[in-house]
């Protein structure tokens, strides 16, 4: 699926971060730029509403460097999780590579993260892509809280909810103090990279 | 060509390695961090971090239960009642008009929240600090009062009834854009039919919000 342009001998890796409402896409955005601009060398647009709201999408690219003769790059988006943006969300989902679903642990919330990955489920749907076949990650975003005492979904029980079928990678985490975040990154763009490299060899082939 | 394939791998994955390679402090795993302990806040502040723009009756219902009970419990706290008290009033408005809300209310409702936490954490802060948090959060609730109050008479000279236009969510009545997906043509048109929307109803709210200042001055 990744974009490959034979003449700039450049290769493009989309990554979504996809989950609902307040579940800490952004914010998984934001530590990423925080922490690792000073290698990444990029910039992050965003586009909020005055609620702090994704409005339509955030955006962040890196370069990854150079292998097999390309430079890969590397683009970062989040959808915007209100029910009501579904139709930004679609755009942003055409030609993904690999999507990260970041769930929300509050207990207050578990029926959101169910709707949101029926949700992402329809949406590749429309575009004939199977949420069983697209890379896919996990992440159980604001364990932290825990230790306010906050009462959290456990990590078997965001397992049995959003995992049983799908049996993919997943992680628990803090998108706001950073814990699995760049883990849960690497993770999906390691598991675009088999469908890439094959692209990459019919390329080197023709 | 097999060892070809593997390079490829590893070679991708060991710049991912450099580029994102973490000091060992934040690479401190979840459940070292975390540890449960008494806090009468709790479901609170569960609440109040799940109030976001899809605000339901049952969230704000909970609320508002939970601000009650916190309120027998604080019956003579000079500081928490009044504190719990515009919690209260501050939801009941969010509960009423959901999404359209007054915007501010939203930052107000937080606002307060942070000062009572400051006033009930273990560390409190002095009496002095404590009644200048309160003014504080006094002035806030009332300039909020007063441009709700001012918002509906705004509203009310240009549309009746007012209560109507006020209740009648914008953004959830919108038409639901749905898109066969014959193109990418299609799909964005949607993606900016919301996009619109959107901004015409900030717009709007922003109008409404002079206007009442105006009058107000
Ligand atoms: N405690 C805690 N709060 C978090 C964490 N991640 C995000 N938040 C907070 O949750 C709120 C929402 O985070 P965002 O990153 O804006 O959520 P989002 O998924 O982008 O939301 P939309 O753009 O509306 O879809 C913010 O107040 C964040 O600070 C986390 O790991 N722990
Ligand atoms: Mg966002």
């Amino acid at each position: 699926m990744a974009f490959i342009n034979p003449k700039t001998k450049e290769v493009q890796i989309k990554i979504v971060y996809y989950g609902p409402g307040r579940g800490g896409k952004t914010t998984n955005l934001e530590y990423i730029y925080s922490k690792f601009n000073h290698r990444i060398k990029s910039e992050m647009v965003s586009l909020k509403t005055h609620g702090d709201r994704t409005l339509f999408f955030d955006f962040l690219p890196f370069d990854i460097g150079k292998v097999m003769g390309h430079t890969l790059k590397v683009q970062l988006y989040t959808v915007p999780g209100q029910v009501k943006y579904n139709a930004t969300r679609r755009v942003v989902l055409r030609g993904v590579d690999g999507i990260v679903f970041v769930a929300d642990s509050m207990k207050v919330v578990r029926e959101k993260n169910l709707l949101s990955l029926k949700n992402l489920h329809e949406n590749l749907k429309d575009y004939n892509r199977s949420i069983f076949r697209v890379p896919l990650v996990l992440q159980y975003n604001k364990m932290d809280l825990a230790e306010q005492g906050i009462p959290l979904l456990s990590y078997e029980r965001l397992e049995k909810d959003l995992n049983t079928q799908l049996k993919v990678p997943s992680f628990p985490a803090s998108a706001l103090r950073g814990t699995n975040v760049a883990k849960t990154l690497k993770k999906i763009i390691s598991m675009t990279l088999p469908s890439l490299q094959r692209n990459l060899k019919k390329e080197v082939v023709n | 060509m097999e060892k070809n394939e593997n390079t490829f791998t590893e070679k991708v994955e060991s710049i991912l390695d450099e580029l994102f390679a973490e000091d060992d402090e934040t690479a401190e795993t979840v459940e070292e961090s975390a540890h449960v302990g008494y806090y009468p806040l709790r479901f609170l502040k569960a609440t109040v971090l799940s109030i976001d723009w899809e605000i339901t009756d049952e969230v704000m219902g909970r609320f508002i239960d939970q601000v009650e009970r916190l309120k027998e419990a604080h019956q003579e706290d000079k500081t928490i009642l009044p504190l719990l008290q515009m919690l209260g009033s501050t939801g009941q408005h969010i509960r009423i008009f959901k999404e359209n809300a007054h915007p501010t209310a939203l930052k107000v409702l937080k606002s307060l929240y942070l000062s009572l936490e400051k006033v009930m954490s273990e560390t409190a802060p002095s009496e002095v600090e404590k009644s200048r948090l309160l003014f504080r959060e006094i002035r806030k609730f009332k300039a909020l009062k007063a441009q709700i109050v001012e918002g509906n008479l705004a509203l009310a000279n240009r549309v009746k009834p007012a209560v109507v236009q006020a209740a009648s969510p914008v953004e959830e009545t919108a038409p639901v854009v749905t898109t066969s997906d014959d193109g990418d043509g299609n799909a964005i048109l949607a993606a900016i039919a919301e996009l619109k929307q959107f901004v015409e109803t900030e717009i709007r709210q922003l109008r409404e919000e002079i206007q009442s200042l105006r009058t107000s001055a």
